[in-house]
């Protein structure tokens, strides 16, 4: 009885809040709203009883991106009519070209196809519950002993799908290398001061972000958890590192920088390799030596990942000293 | 104790949904920005609840997470502010 | 239902927890500053989840399991306290004055 006033209040505010997203006049109240909405639905995977997806919900979905928006947010350029550039952005908002971007029949459009793509879902999926059989859950589990590995989540990431693993590994480093093609970081001259609250918020704040990714990459193996989400926190402490402190932002030119974002990929990569010098196919872990495998693994990824969000957090490569103090866009 | 840890559940996200009011209102972009503080301290704690009423150890480290990064999220919207 | 004294006293914080919340609601909408709206939001939430981590904390199994509870709480603590500072130091930048209504 409970459980249908927690769910149906739960549904409603995603639903209003969905709609509050698209649907915002300006794009700062939209990113509010999105990062509410992020919210609720790591809590949608909490209640389903999947805590590894609602942990990577609420580190990436939620803080993460609502961040990397923001950031975006700060790079359009977008100014009132009157000339003030304004983060606080109103009906009379312009784009650098100074047209006013329409927005009545967007919203509409937007909400609707998401509510019918996620309808259409929603019913193929209660109609599959109705007849599927228990899923795959038995098979990865008659797996798991052969493995090694004692989650069933980190066991088919790692070692029974870890290709999917790779490619995602190297999706995030392309992602990298084209935001540091196209984007670069202006600094303003003067610099504004840092905030002190900022800075020490950061040197307080990071070392127990960094205890709760090593936390989460060792309870990964066996619970919750995991190379992901542990690097998502690493992230969350980068960027606030790179709030807090304006010399992070030359954090792409450093070789011990570039290395890390590398190893990430760079693991998979010798995973997939060495098996192959013993004659079994990619990927094909030598019987008993999955965990260790999995071990490296998560804490190239977590650092890689951890790397990679704070370098699309920056958005860029910082500019060579000497174009310094020209007028921003 | 399924049943009870759920009805605080819903009781503290309805009035967390409530305070969305303030955001839809609010006259200044800080009170916007508290929707961010609001919902990481009431969804933490109806995360801490479920683990216990529900019995799933693992929504404590979500909590964890969920509190972790509403410091980097309400800091990344005020940097913008004084950009 | 209750099954020992422990979980009595659990229930209790949680549900005063729960008040602290509403509390914050409360301040949060009928507040008539922006500064007393953070005030609100800031300390009233913070305590209501501090209430209920004690509460949960008494129930975990190992004093290692009740530490990460309350780490929880500590970090919201840091998040909310320099979150109030940041909030406020938004609507002062704006030039929002003290005891204004409707600010812009």
């Amino acid at each position: 009885m409970a459980a249908w006033w927690f769910d149906g209040i739960h549904v409603l505010s995603l639903i209003v809040l969905a709609w509050g997203t698209v649907s915002a006049r300006d794009p700062f109240t939209g990113i509010v709203r999105y990062i509410a909405f992020g919210l609720l639905a790591a809590l949608v995977w909490a209640r389903l009883g999947a805590a590894d997806l609602a942990l990577a919900e609420a580190a990436i979905g939620a803080g993460l991106t609502g961040a990397l928006l923001l950031s975006t947010l700060g790079r359009m350029g977008l100014r009132r009519a009157s000339g003030r550039t304004d983060e606080a952005l109103g009906p009379e908002l312009l784009d650098p070209r100074g047209h006013r971007p329409s927005r009545r029949a967007t919203p509409v459009v937007a909400f609707a196809l998401a509510a019918g793509v996620g309808g259409a879902i929603a019913a193929a999926s209660l109609s599959l519950l109705r007849t599927a059989g228990p899923g795959m859950g038995p098979a990865v589990a008659a797996l798991q002993p052969a493995s090694g590995i004692e989650s069933g989540v980190a066991a088919v990431v790692l070692d029974f799908r870890a290709y999917d693993t790779l490619l995602e590994m190297a999706v995030l480093f392309a992602a990298v290398l084209a935001v540091w093609c196209l984007g670069t970081i202006r600094f303003r001259t003067p610099p504004w001061p840092t905030d002190p609250v900022l800075s020490s918020l950061s040197r307080t704040l990071s070392p127990f972000l960094i205890l709760v990714a090593g936390y989460l990459l060792q309870a990964g193996l066996h619970g919750p958890g995991g190379g992901f989400q542990a690097g998502a926190v690493l992230g969350a402490a980068g960027v606030l590192w790179t709030l807090a402190d304006r010399r992070a932002l030359r954090l792409g030119e450093r070789g011990a920088a570039r290395t890390g974002l590398t190893v990430g990929l760079g693991s998979l990569i010798v995973a997939a390799l060495v098996p192959t010098l013993a004659g079994r196919p990619l990927l094909t872990y030598a019987p008993g030596t999955a965990p260790g495998w999995a071990w490296v693994i998560e804490l190239c990824i977590a650092i890689s990942v951890g790397l990679t969000l704070t370098a699309l957090f920056m958005g860029g490569l910082a500019e060579a000293p000497e174009e310094a103090g020209k007028e921003l866009p | 104790m399924p049943d009870l840890a759920l009805a605080f559940a819903a009781f503290v996200l309805a009035t967390v949904a409530a305070g969305l009011i303030r955001v839809a209102k609010g006259p200044t972009r800080a009170d916007r920005m508290m929707a961010a503080q609001l919902f990481g301290t009431a969804l933490a704690s109806i995360l801490l609840v479920l683990s216990w009423g529900l019995g799933q150890p693992g929504l404590v480290d979500v909590a964890l997470v969920f509190a972790a990064l509403a410091a980097i999220t309400v800091v990344a919207f005020v940097r913008r502010a004084w950009w | 239902m209750v099954t020992s004294p422990t979980e009595g006293v659990a229930i209790a914080l949680i549900l005063a927890g729960g008040v602290f919340f509403f509390a914050g609601l409360v301040g949060l909408l009928r507040f008539p500053d922006v500064y007393a709206r953070i005030h609100a939001v800031t300390k009233a939430d913070t305590l209501g989840l501090g209430l209920v981590a004690v509460g949960i904390a008494l129930v975990q199994p190992s004093p290692v399991h009740a530490a990460r509870v309350l780490l929880v709480w500590g970090l919201a603590a840091l998040a909310s306290g320099a979150g109030g500072h940041f909030l406020c130091r938004t609507a002062w930048l704006e030039e929002v004055e003290l005891g204004n209504r409707e600010a812009p």
